[in-house]
């Protein structure tokens, strides 16, 4: 092997390692981890862990200021959360975004959790006007379904609906979310931007 | 002639002629994809096997003479009994080519017109109107709209109702009319079992007709590409059953259905998407 | 000539012009910066600002299009036609013979030169590159699908990974045989001493480095999700990212249709005094018809793009169906250009496949006339059948018995160039040279391309084939199969002539093996999981597709370490440890041979005005003479 060869070999190594390297930070690229806190008590033998998220019309800051989002307690958009099997997942939402209504009204319908029924503001609901759905909670390979509420276009800033509802984890797996509301102010046709970006309007529940 | 190119030609023939048959009997006799689940994925099964036994063995001819002129047919260029003449182009091979090609396609063409014609799936936008009646007789299509939207199939049965699921069920043996609409970008509504395959287009009312013959559980998946979630718009839990499991179902369903029953659209054979362009 | 140019050259200055030209790689860096932040501004300031708002939009259209004719002029594209309108002397013949690249030497290959093989030489490199930053995409989608749900990708990273490598894939075939071996020996067969209109040639081939980088630069806007189809209204939702794809599809469809005008024009005008329309060897008729096909076509897609961006930008809605436009006339416009597109594959390929078979076969080629009817048949014929896209549609059913029709009947023009093929070998005695591997692999494969194709033209088997696995097997099996093989064999088998310098044969008849065995393993295996259903660019697929899911991930890695090996021997024996070749080492009768390598910077000293066929090896007549001492014939074969 001549030095030729060898500054050959040596570049192709290193242009290989780099690629590789970048390719697959860009490729396995998640947003960062909802924290999920254990409760105490148990419901049938079964553990209860919380998922707490707020939902906002705007993120305010980052790579996307503009874009309605999932926020975790951080205030960061983030929709990737880890729940153990067999647990009753609790997710708590604090709604507040306005409402921009549904594309197809069924998913006004609450589904697939316990009771099929979800609690707002504390009030035991089955079902909402699909008009005044702001977003939708919704894993559907589980069938779990859940609308929320939009606060009033006249309502106070800082006001909210707090959404509460209850599921099963299913065995483990990852489990893909997302929201049914065409959402996302500025989107061409809906659907778009947020709907269409891990962190934002779509995310993943891994059970373990 | 030559004694040698006799033996060649003769052992070309036999050997490309077993091909052909063991090839063709072992397509003929072996399942075809995507098997026999309906009428209509027996049918695509037929034509499958019918061309695949047409092609076979033009295929292995092709194939063996291209081995056999390769490897097995060397003769120096101007040796043997060749006419130069020939050397350049020969009618006669050319014409018996071209209308043995002409007569293959066309045979193709008129057999799959027919296979089209005595199917008469997907008949584009439906000239019907809306309805919500019960079937008068049991012969008559069980209407099934597909809604798909980003990214999750949902069905509408207008015949009971417009109770609206996330989860097809349908009856085995009866006449299945797809409605395959969708309520923003284009889809796919892929049922592989049973053959059905329509896009789903804003605006647009694909229609398909089948007859389910097995009971099962099986797959449908969104095969147009549609966005982030496209890889994960499937679900396996599509289920022909029984037509008194099938009644039990759907009252199970209309209970469900019970409180967002007030607000669906009346039924359609299309929605307009809302927001129509620019998201708010 | 060139001696003369030389000798000038050393006692005057350098002109303005020539400066220019110097430093055009490092001005057109410049100018695409500075056309990208002039075009952003003018975006933005026309419709107004916001996160991926419409003027985002515009202000990344409108930039990645002034950028790229930044890049164009500082490469020096518009100096001619600038200095013609301010009334400036036309340019001196000094400046001329530089911008021909008289003087030889690397640095022309770096930057604006007129001379067809310099452009030639340009694409071969240009085509490696996009060809591996593509497949190095396709070892990553491999490599996710070893396992039926995601692992080492998101479904968002997934689809840009996609689009890429489909994308990629698309450029690079639409110039991988016309673009290093149309412009480099085009106007040698025909007997011209360069194309018609050289500045025009030069940029055909200068679009296609900012139109890489654009699409890649996909990857910092967020990607996009529509695969190289981006069916709307899909693309109308995407992030900025499909701005890139538009920008970077519609340079390469201008590049397409210009390299089209291009060559009609060369093989019209310019051909030798004798060189008849029936004397023109059949790969120039392969690129001469695939030239009317990019001509005609690439304005579909072109038209498309530009409707897509007023979608994108003033929500014209000509796509969504709810503003009163519809999904499917992107459809039918997008498959009007794109099913000519895949003609535009692989005619070029046929025709060097036939040009190169009589060579190894010692024979003349069996029915040149068929040939041509044959290429000429297929060129008509594929404007014709762009609806088979569109079976399950829902649109206009009754339609579809007459797509069925003129989709099988496209089998008969193809047949006939298996009949010339077949009778050419029929009782030949082959010469087992390295490209006669590959162009028996080519009639293979694209046997096999051809073959599965009539499944999917027969309408009822198209319900459950259509948008599936198999359809993907498919279009491998004729894009991969055959046009990338014929490139390997052209590459082979022109590189000797190209470059004086000859690829390692036994190392090279290794790798034939290789990639033919690993290809047929990838694709066959792709095929079966595509009729047992199994849709396509899924990153979720079904628990029962897996088996054969990971044998097509083994084997693409084969396939993937083979191609590279291809590259590997190629660069090592071509620039890193040069094999000096024979001239005229396959002992051909093509005129290209029988000119001295490396070939003149005109051509010809004077060209030949008795021109033949190039396959008279009966008689052992070469095409036409050159006046160079013909190389002598009857050697052995490397």
């Amino acid at each position: 092997m001549g030095l030729r060869a060898s500054i050959a070999a040596v570049s192709i190594v290193i242009a290989g390692v780099v690629v590789g390297f970048f390719v697959t930070q860009y490729m396995g690229h998640t947003p960062p981890t909802v924290t999920v806190s254990t409760s105490a008590n148990t419901v049938e033998g079964r553990p209860v862990v919380d998922v707490t998220f707020t939902t906002v019309a705007a993120v305010g800051s980052g790579l996307h200021p503009n874009w309605v989002a999932y926020l975790n307690s951080d205030g960061n958009p983030s929709t990737y959360f880890h729940v153990p099997a067999g647990s009753v997942v609790r997710i708590t939402i604090d709604q507040q975004d306005g409402a921009s209504g549904l594309r197809n009204p069924y998913f006004g319908l609450v589904r697939g959790t316990v009771g099929n029924e979800m609690t707002v503001n504390h009030k035991v609901m089955t079902s909402i006007n699909p008009d005044d759905a702001a977003h939708t909670f919704t894993i559907p390979d589980l069938g779990v379904s859940v609308p929320l509420l939009g606060v009033a276009d006249n309502a106070p800033a800082g006001a909210q609906n707090v959404v509460q509802f209850e599921f099963i984890a299913p065995p483990q797996g990852t489990y893909r979310w997302q929201c049914f509301v065409p959402c996302a102010a500025g989107t061409l046709y809906g659907n778009g931007g947020p709907m269409q970006t891990l962190g934002y309007m779509a995310g993943e529940m891994t059970v373990s | 002639m030559t004694e040698r190119r006799r033996r060649y030609i003769r052992m070309y023939a036999l050997v490309w002629f077993v091909l052909a048959v063991a090839g063709d009997i072992g397509l003929a006799l072996g399942p075809t994809p995507p098997f026999q689940a309906s009428d209509l994925a027996s049918s695509q099964s037929t034509v499958i096997k019918i061309l695949a036994v047409i092609a076979w063995p033009v295929f292995s001819a092709v194939v063996a003479t291209i081995a056999f002129t390769l490897f097995g047919n060397r003769v120096a260029p101007h040796e043997g009994d060749i006419d130069p003449g020939k050397l350049r182009g020969d009618s006669r091979p050319q014409i018996a080519w071209i209308s043995a090609s002409i007569v293959i396609v066309l045979s193709l063409a008129v057999y799959g017109t027919v296979a089209l014609a005595s199917d008469q799936p997907g008949a584009g936008i439906s000239t019907t109107s809306a309805s919500l009646r019960q079937p008068a007789s049991p012969s008559d299509p069980l209407e099934v709209q597909v809604i798909a939207q980003q990214w999750w199939f949902t069905y509408r049965y207008p015949t009971y109702g417009g109770v609206e699921t996330p989860q097809l069920v349908i009856p085995v043996g009866q006449k299945i009319q797809f409605h395959v609409t969708s309520l923003d970008v284009v889809h796919s509504f892929w049922f592989y079992a049973l053959g059905v395959k329509a896009d789903a287009v804003p605006l647009n009312d694909n229609v398909f007709t089948v007859t389910p013959t097995q009971t099962g559980t099986y797959r449908v998946q969104c095969s147009e590409l549609c966005g982030l979630w496209h890889g994960n718009m499937n679900a396996d839990d599509a289920m022909v059953v029984s037509s008194s499991d099938f009644a039990a179902w759907i009252q199970q369903q209309q209970a469900m259905d019970a409180p967002i029953l007030k607000y669906l659209p009346a039924y359609s054979h299309t929605y307009e998407p809302n927001p129509p362009a620019y998201g708010t | 000539m060139a001696a003369v140019a030389v000798a000038t050259r050393g006692t005057a200055p350098p002109s303005l012009s020539r400066r220019l030209h110097e430093w055009g790689l490092a001005l057109a860096v410049v100018g695409a910066a500075i056309g990208f932040f002039v075009g952003y501004a003018l975006g933005s300031l026309a419709i107004g600002d916001g996160d991926n708002s419409l003027g985002s939009n515009a202000g990344i259209l409108l930039g990645y299009s002034l950028s790229a004719v930044g890049f164009l002029a500082g490469m020096g594209f518009f100096n001619y036609p600038i200095a013609r309108l301010l009334g400036r002397p036309v340019p001196t013949a000094d400046d001329e013979a530089y911008l021909h690249g008289e003087g030889g030497g690397l640095a022309r290959y770096f930057r604006l030169t007129t001379d067809h093989k310099v452009i030639g030489m340009q694409y071969v490199v240009a085509i490696l590159a996009f060809l591996f930053v593509g497949g190095l995409g396709a070892m990553f989608i491999r490599t996710e699908l070893l396992t039926p749900t995601p692992t080492t990708a998101t479904a968002e990273s997934y689809l840009t990974l996609v689009g890429l490598h489909s994308t990629l894939m698309i450029f690079m075939a639409s110039a991988a045989i016309i673009g290093p071996f149309g412009n480099y020996f085009v106007p040698i067969m025909i007997g011209a001493r360069n194309m018609a209109f050289p500045r025009l040639e030069a940029l055909t081939f200068w679009l296609l480095p900012p139109a890489g980088l654009i699409l890649l630069s996909t990857v910092f806007l967020g990607g996009f999700t529509t695969g190289w189809t981006g069916y709307a209204p899909l693309a109308d939702q995407n992030v900025l990212g499909m701005d890139s794809y538009l920008i970077a599809f519609s340079l390469i469809g201008l590049s397409i249709m210009l390299s089209g005008l291009n060559m009609i024009v060369t093989v019209i005008t310019l051909r030798a005094p004798g060189m008849r329309f029936t004397r023109l060897p059949i790969f120039v008729w392969g690129v001469f018809l695939t030239s009317f096909l990019g001509l005609l076509a690439a304005p579909a897609l072109l038209g498309a793009i530009a409707m897509e961006t007023f979608d994108r930008t003033y929500l014209a809605t000509l796509f969504v169906p709810a503003g009163g436009g519809s999904p499917y006339l992107w459809e039918n416009l997008f498959w009007f250009f794109g099913h000519p597109e895949v003609y535009i594959f692989i005619l070029p390929a046929f025709g060097l496949i036939m040009e190169m078979l009589p060579v190894f076969t010692r024979r003349p080629l069996w029915g040149y006339r068929v040939a041509i009817g044959g290429l000429v048949g297929v060129t008509v014929l594929s404007f014709m059948v762009w609806q088979h896209h569109l079976f399950v549609s829902g649109l206009a059913p009754a339609l579809r018995p007459f797509y069925m029709f003129s989709t099988e009947a496209i089998s008969v023009p193809t047949g006939l160039i298996y009949l010339v093929a077949l009778g050419s070998l029929w009782r030949a005695r082959t010469r087992f040279s390295t490209p006669m591997l590959f162009i028996g692999a080519f009639l293979f494969n694209f046997l096999i391309g051809g073959f599965t194709g009539v499944f999917l033209s027969d309408v009822p088997s198209d319900f459950t084939l259509h948008g599936g696995y198999f359809v993907q097997a498919h279009f491998h099996y004729t894009i991969m199969g055959a046009e990338v093989f014929a490139l390997m064999a052209g590459l082979v088998y022109y590189l000797p002539k190209m470059t004086g310098r000859t690829m390692d044969t036994r190392l090279t008849r290794f790798q034939f093996w290789a990639v033919f065995l690993s290809f047929n393993g990838t694709f066959l295996s792709l095929l079966s999981v595509g009729i047992l259903g199994m849709p396509r660019r899924v990153i979720s697929y079904a628990q029962y597709l897996q088996p054969l899911n990971v044998s097509a991930t083994v084997f693409a890695y084969l396939l993937g370490g083979s191609m590279l090996l291809f590259l590997g021997i190629l660069i090592w024996n071509v620039v890193i440890r040069p094999v000096p070749a024979k001239e005229n080492p396959w002992e051909s009768l093509g005129v290209e041979w029988h000119l001295p390598t490396p070939t003149p910077v005109y051509n010809f000293d004077t060209v030949p005005t008795k021109w033949s066929l190039p396959y008279e090896y009966d008689t052992g007549r070469v095409a036409a003479d050159v006046g160079h001492p013909a190389p002598a014939l009857g050697g052995a074969t490397p």
